[in-house]
């Protein structure tokens, strides 16, 4: 264990004391003797609050909770509060990314975002399936806003299902959608785009998916 | 080096938040290059008192002369990295140097990120690309250029020398501290000095750049002009800045993060030297009578 440090653990106890409202479940796919560290990251994250519960699943055993939560790769995370929002982590939210897992789960427990009233509005108005996928590298300043925001929709709309995809970890999919700067931003397969966007610009793009 | 306030920007806002915050005697360092603000080359002539028009370097000038008159100290070296340890900050500057600080005011404004030739819009995302930390993996075993005449050119290349099979530093001229540019004697990099990239070209993604009219072959152009930017130092200590690269504060230039305040063209427009000068006033006073109060607090738990 020490995936944490213990100061930041108190850090964390504090922050999710004050924000963290329902019970948040973290399940983590994985592969049993594989992904360590992500699993350890979870469990530890998971101590430093009793609102925080972390389910582990083998990607070859439990392939009905794999088909339940539509997980296609591992190691992957599903934040889940009291519904599933098609918050989804590929790979392991380190370095920057770490802040946007964070900030998820305050969300997720509350099912609800800081997102303007209006941009909410035209969230409401979305009626088809909506898949984005956010590549990232941990050591990418500008991700972690564009990853947020595309959880921040998914949270806000149940079409909406938004993957964070560590470009890193999975190199074949880097190759297939041609990441070679990050964030890159893919939008049901068909929009793409590189960088951060402002809630209007980001929305502009789901809405012409 | 230890100090109560450090002062990342030494263009108008950095300079008169350094003259308050001195005069009201707590320790001020101050680093940047007069030369790089944007105000260096231009010339003022609608700022308050001042008739007919002035070179922005001559304001500077004089500004650093007044704000070491009140006892700021000057180091003239872009910071490369920030970060929080306790209560107190750390910067690393392009000298290697390390400065400890009780409170941080930004100040850096915003510089141009784009070099804007041929191919540039066309190939970014796909071989062009703006931040050499978030996108070095993906140039394993290839061929980079570098852009830029600046510190964060130079560390660019320095890290993406780890990755690539080589890289090419393309600069008009080469101006950085002798620690980095001791750090760029690896065998992979190779700086090229004056001469001018006219056009990035490729088919579906970056095949090379054209420099002075010859061909170099690379797969990854970086362009790292000037020092780096405040997402770069910022996202460190937890600032966040909003999707137009500007800084939020409150009236009293305050930051988001307890400790850190901003001011000047960072703060968003407009973009004017009586608005940065007005801003780094603020900054100034409200840094020192922050850094008095925890020195205050210290004090009374020891």
């Amino acid at each position: 264990m020490g995936a944490i440090s213990e100061k930041d653990k108190k850090h964390l106890q504090k922050i999710f004391e004050k924000n963290v409202q329902t019970g948040v479940k973290i399940l983590v796919f994985t592969q049993e003797d594989r992904h360590r560290e992500i699993k350890e990251l979870m469990q530890e994250l998971a101590t430093t609050s009793n609102k925080i519960e972390v389910e582990l699943y083998d990607f070859t055993r439990d392939s009905e909770k794999i088909k339940q939560y539509n997980i296609d790769k591992i190691p992957a995370i599903a934040i889940i509060g009291k519904e599933d929002y098609g918050v989804r982590f590929y790979g392991i939210p380190s370095g920057y990314e770490f802040s946007s897992l964070v900030e998820d789960i305050i969300d997720v427990s509350r099912g609800t975002t800081d997102l303007p009233e209006k941009i909410r509005n035209q969230l409401g108005s979305i009626n088809k399936p909506i898949h984005i996928q956010v590549f990232v590298t941990p050591t990418c300043p500008y991700c972690p806003k564009v990853v947020r925001l595309a959880h921040k929709f998914a949270i806000e709309n149940d079409l909406i299902i938004s993957d964070m995809i560590e470009a890193t970890e999975f190199p074949n999919l880097a190759l297939k959608y041609r990441v070679m700067s990050v964030p890159k931003t893919v939008i049901n397969e068909k929009i793409e785009f590189v960088g951060a966007l402002s809630e209007e610009d980001f929305l502009e793009y789901i809405l012409a998916a | 080096m230890n100090t109560d306030i450090l002062i990342i920007g030494s263009g108008p806002a950095g300079i008169q938040a350094a003259i308050y915050a001195a005069r009201r005697k707590v320790d001020v360092i101050i680093l940047g290059k007069l030369e790089n603000s944007s105000l260096a080359k231009a010339h003022v002539e609608n700022y308050f008192g001042i008739s007919g028009p002035i070179v922005g370097i001559d304001l500077l000038r004089v500004g650093k002369e007044q704000a070491e008159k009140f006892g700021a100290k000057f180091i003239e070296e872009d910071a490369l990295h920030l970060e929080r340890k306790d209560d107190k900050f750390i910067v690393k500057t392009e000298g290697g140097k390390e400065v400890e600080s009780k409170a941080v005011i930004f100040a850096m404004g915003v510089s141009r990120k784009k070099l804007g030739v041929k191919g540039e819009q066309q190939f970014q995302g796909r071989g062009v690309s703006y931040c050499a930390e978030c996108d070095c993996g993906f140039f394993k075993g290839k061929k980079v250029a570098v852009i830029g005449d600046g510190s964060a050119a130079a560390s660019s290349a320095i890290l993406l020398a780890k990755y690539a099979s080589k890289v090419y530093l393309i600069s008009k001229k080469l101006s950085t501290s002798e620690h980095l540019q001791d750090e760029l004697k690896v065998g992979n990099i190779e700086i090229i000095e004056g001469k001018r990239i006219s056009e990035i070209y490729g088919n579906s993604a970056v095949g090379g750049i054209k420099l002075d009219g010859s061909s170099l072959e690379v797969e990854g152009v970086f362009i790292e002009l000037g020092s780096k930017g405040v997402i770069e130092l910022a996202v460190n200590v937890g600032l966040l800045p909003d999707p137009r690269g500007y800084i939020h504060v409150n009236e009293e230039q305050k930051t988001s993060v307890l400790g850190i305040f901003a001011c000047g063209d960072i703060c968003g427009p407009p973009l004017q030297l009586a608005k940065a000068v007005g801003e780094g006033c603020i900054a100034g006073i409200e840094a020192a009578e922050y850094v008095k109060r925890i020195s205050k607090l210290e004090k009374q738990t020891v």
